[in-house]
């Protein structure tokens, strides 16, 4: 087993006395597990990945969080001139809003939010940190932790049981369809979970508890009023750059199956569950493309540090040995990208074949680059000597998917008619209609 | 065949063929779908899960039409449109609707995503249990018809996100679509009943993992060594039991097993009674292991062996294909713990059964430990992965 090299040390199972090799979950633990001590030796959460942990497509205009006794509160931000202070967190100063103390959460305050966040005309786009707070076209309501969202989905549920037969029962539904398929996002633009956007974005010191949000704060060491160290938080989850093409996927989707799941039956949900998919495939892509998170993916294999093999280059295509890990085979779609110039956006490439070496048993790929983009990439990484790193390409569909008449989606169907049977036809099965 | 043509021309909206491993659902497919083209109007359109089996099912479509269409003044097309693959040989990318008979061949992906409606009277699904309902019932949202060909044994559409949403619903959209379409009330449920791919030892081995009987139907099939000696239908290798997934050691005894089918001799017993002998080419062998990263170690291997005409492919790649001989490499190996992966029935069920003639079970000694640790977990699967890892090593082992 190869030892596993990163910005903070060395990794080699095999040169710890007594271990057998690890296997890649227990590798990916131990990486964690060291990256969250050199955050503890630092004294501070460090970078997770270098893109930004938390894809807000709105101004942030909630914050919903469990007080004393587990019951769910609402806080609103609200802008206006009565602003007080500012946060700096690296080169990002944001003015801090005021922050209404926080409210109950019941029912109705619950479907006004989610209202306000899902709002079918308002437009999806996806917003800078520095628009967090600024004027809306829709808002976003942020949960400060899983079991903020998890009550939110219990206070919802409770109110379709109550209003099953009720008027207003698709209204009800629909604030609950919302929070169903939030719980099941792989992230969200629109209803993100600040822990788990931090836990994106940075290691949290071991020892700390990365689902609760105070322990995020203090270890951060922001201090001051509960909006001043919310605030810092959001914009430290929101610091960085972001791959456009796969976060507007991944809002997009969001917007579209949203508004999907929530219609009842099972044409909606096949809709739904499809952009459920490309979320997911998004947030996949987003993560497997991060500079900083290179070492954990060639272990798990998500990707691959390509090592250029001297005089094996043609005109059209490149060889490159690969990482242990490497799982993809010839023919396969991926992005190349260069993990010493993360500026420069991901590039589609083929692999046009696989082999392996018979001196060194590498694995060598040959891959083919499609566009000028990718060509340009190659020959830079050349020139610096830039490691360059392979991953597999999302299949991302974008927009709304075809209308449907949902033909198939009751059990009860029509028959198409069909005449004139040949008599051979219909004799074969003789035996059986008898 | 004949009642499954019945059902479609009856108007049967919707006509399920559940087929074990080798019961000929390529051949069931291609001959409903020659009967159908060149006996009636019907517009038409072959949907496969992945882009590979439209180009297999549309060269054999192609070829049997042809064979079938001798001598006629015009014969029906063949047309392939699939993103950026050129057709197989005798198959077209267009037709002229107007003037020419034609049935098309696309994925299902591509029938789903069409900006344009795919309209039909029939869409017929070829290994309908790998896609789901959800892409499935908006590929065919412009059909009259749907004819689902599949194996309920095999591996479901890999679905990676949380559904919990609607586990509880009948028309989930990640369930496999042809479980959703049995519970239609105007359907037509066909089985088949017998394997001309597998031996009954095979057949046996697996038949805890279908909740119908069928047999062995197979022709009197066997590969010889070069000193004579038969290979048997099943056979295994046991390797260390501290092999990692990726264990270069472990791979090359799969990718040298592989390597050493090539030339021998399979012996063959044509209806007639006659008895073909002829040596096993690169292309008659494949390798099949559970992960992408064994995938691509044992292609590289043998490639480096100058091999690499023997296929090499997961589980999920290579299902609907067939070998003479086949390696497979248990999922159990480099694992103790278990997960969903190494338990499932379906990838088990496609490894045990994509050989003709003969099976090289690579496993590890203590395979049955390691599953009867899950038995509480999950009772079912653990006792049929037992019984199918029994009848897979019952017989030879090194």
């Amino acid at each position: 087993m190869a030892p596993v090299t990163g910005e903070h040390g060395t990794l080699d199972p095999a040169h710890i006395p007594g271990m057998t090799p690890l296997t890649t979950t227990e590798q990916v633990a131990r990486i964690a597990a060291a990256r969250r001590a050199h955050a503890k030796a630092a004294g501070r959460p460090v970078r997770r990945t270098r893109q930004r942990g938390m894809l807000l497509s709105a101004p942030v205009r909630w914050l919903l969080f469990l007080g004393t006794g587990g019951k769910l509160m609402a806080s609103e931000f609200v802008s206006d001139d009565t602003a007080h202070g500012k946060v700096t967190f690296d080169d990002l100063t944001v003015p801090v809003p005021t922050l209404t103390p926080g409210a109950p959460v019941d029912f109705g305050l619950l479907e006004r939010i989610m209202t306000q966040a899902h709002d079918p005309e308002a437009k999806a786009a996806l917003h800078h940190a520095e628009t967090m707070f600024g004027p809306a076209t829709g808002v976003a309501a942020v949960f400060a932790d899983r079991a903020s969202l998890n009550q939110a989905r219990k206070i919802a549920a409770s109110a379709v049981r109550a209003a099953k037969k009720a008027p207003n029962s698709f209204e009800v539904g629909r604030v609950s369809s919302i929070l169903e398929y939030r719980g099941m996002l792989a992230a969200s633009g629109r209803l993100p979970v600040l822990t788990e956007a931090l836990a994106s974005a940075y290691w949290l010191p071991s020892g700390a508890n990365p689902d609760n949000v105070e322990e995020w704060a203090d270890s951060f060491g922001f201090t001051g009023s509960t909006a001043h160290r919310v605030v810092a938080l959001l914009v430290a989850a929101n610091t960085g750059p972001v791959n456009a093409k796969y976060a507007e996927a991944l809002i997009g989707s969001e917007r579209y199956g949203t508004i999907s799941a929530c219609f009842p039956g099972p044409a909606s949900a096949a809709k739904a569950f499809r952009h459920l998919n490309t979320v997911a495939d998004a947030a996949q892509a987003l993560a497997d493309c991060d500079a900083l998170l290179v070492d954990l993916n060639t272990v798990t294999g998500a990707a691959s540090k390509l090592t250029l093999m001297q005089g094996k280059s043609t005109a059209g295509s490149h060889t490159y040995t690969v990482s242990e890990g490497f799982k993809m085979k010839a023919g396969a779609k991926v992005i190349l990208f260069n993990a010493g110039a993360p500026n420069i956006a991901p590039c589609d490439c083929t692999i046009k074949e696989v082999g392996i070496d018979p001196v060194s048993d590498e694995v060598w790929v040959k891959v083919t680059a499609v566009t000028d983009q990718a060509k340009s990439m190659v020959i830079d990484a050349q020139r610096l000597r830039h490691p360059l790193y392979m991953a597999a390409a999302p299949y991302l569909p974008f927009g709304a998917p075809p209308t449907t008449t949902g033909r198939w989606m009751s059990r009860e169907t029509t028959r198409p008619q069909r005449s004139d049977m040949p008599i051979d036809v219909a004799l074969a099965e003789a035996p059986e209609l008898v | 065949m004949s009642r499954a043509l019945f059902s479609v021309w009856s108007g049967d909206p919707v006509v399920l063929i559940d087929a074990p491993p080798g019961a000929g659902k390529t051949s069931l497919l291609v001959d409903l779908l020659v009967e159908l083209v060149t006996r009636t109007d019907l517009q038409i359109i072959v949907a496969t899960p992945t882009r590979n089996g439209a180009y297999d099912v549309a060269g054999r479509l192609a070829t049997e039409l042809k064979a079938a269409t001798v001598g006629a003044k015009k014969q029906p097309k063949v047309v392939f449109r699939v993103r950026g693959a050129n057709p197989p040989a005798g198959a077209f990318t267009t037709a002229r609707p107007s003037e020419d008979r034609y049935v098309t061949v696309r994925t299902i992906a591509s029938c789903a995503a069409a900006k344009n409606p795919v309209k039909c009277d029939l869409m017929v699904f070829d290994e309908a249990y790998q896609a789901t309902f959800a892409d499935v019932s908006a590929a065919a949202d412009n059909a009259a018809q749907v004819v689902m060909i599949g194996d309920p044994g095999q591996i479901g559409p890999v679905v990676t996100v949380k559904t919990t949403m609607w586990d509880q619903m009948r028309a989930a959209p990640h369930r496999r679509a042809p479980e959703v379409f049995a519970g239609f009330e105007d359907k037509t449920l066909l089985r088949l009943g017998s394997s001309y791919r597998l031996g009954q030892e095979t057949v046996d081995a697996i038949a805890p993992l279908y909740d119908f009987p069928f047999d062995s139907k197979r022709p009197d099939r066997h590969l010889t060594r070069r000193d004579g000696t038969v290979v048997p239908e099943l056979d295994h290798v046991l390797v260390d039991e501290a092999a990692q997934t990726a264990d270069l050691p472990m791979l090359r005894v799969v990718a040298t097993q592989a390597a050493a089918f090539v030339g021998t001799s399979l012996h063959q017993t044509e209806p007639d009674g006659t008895v073909t002998v002829e040596r096993l080419r690169e292309r008659d062998v494949a390798v099949v292991v559970p992960h992408n990263v064994q995938q691509a170690t044992v292609a590289a291997l043998l490639g480096s062996m100058g091999m690499d005409g023997i296929t090499v492919g997961t589980a999920d790649s290579l299902q609907g294909g067939q070998w003479h001989a086949v390696v497979a490499l248990d999922p159990l190996v480099g694992h103790t713990s278990l997960s969903e992966h190494q338990l499932a029935e379906g990838r088990l069920c496609v490894m045990a059964s994509r050989h003709m003639s003969s099976l090289v079970w690579v496993t590890v000694p203590d395979w049955e430990r390691r599953l009867t640790a899950y038995t509480e977990e999950s009772p079912t699967r653990v006792a049929n992965g037992i019984a199918v890892r029994r009848g897979l090593t019952a017989t030879g082992g090194r």
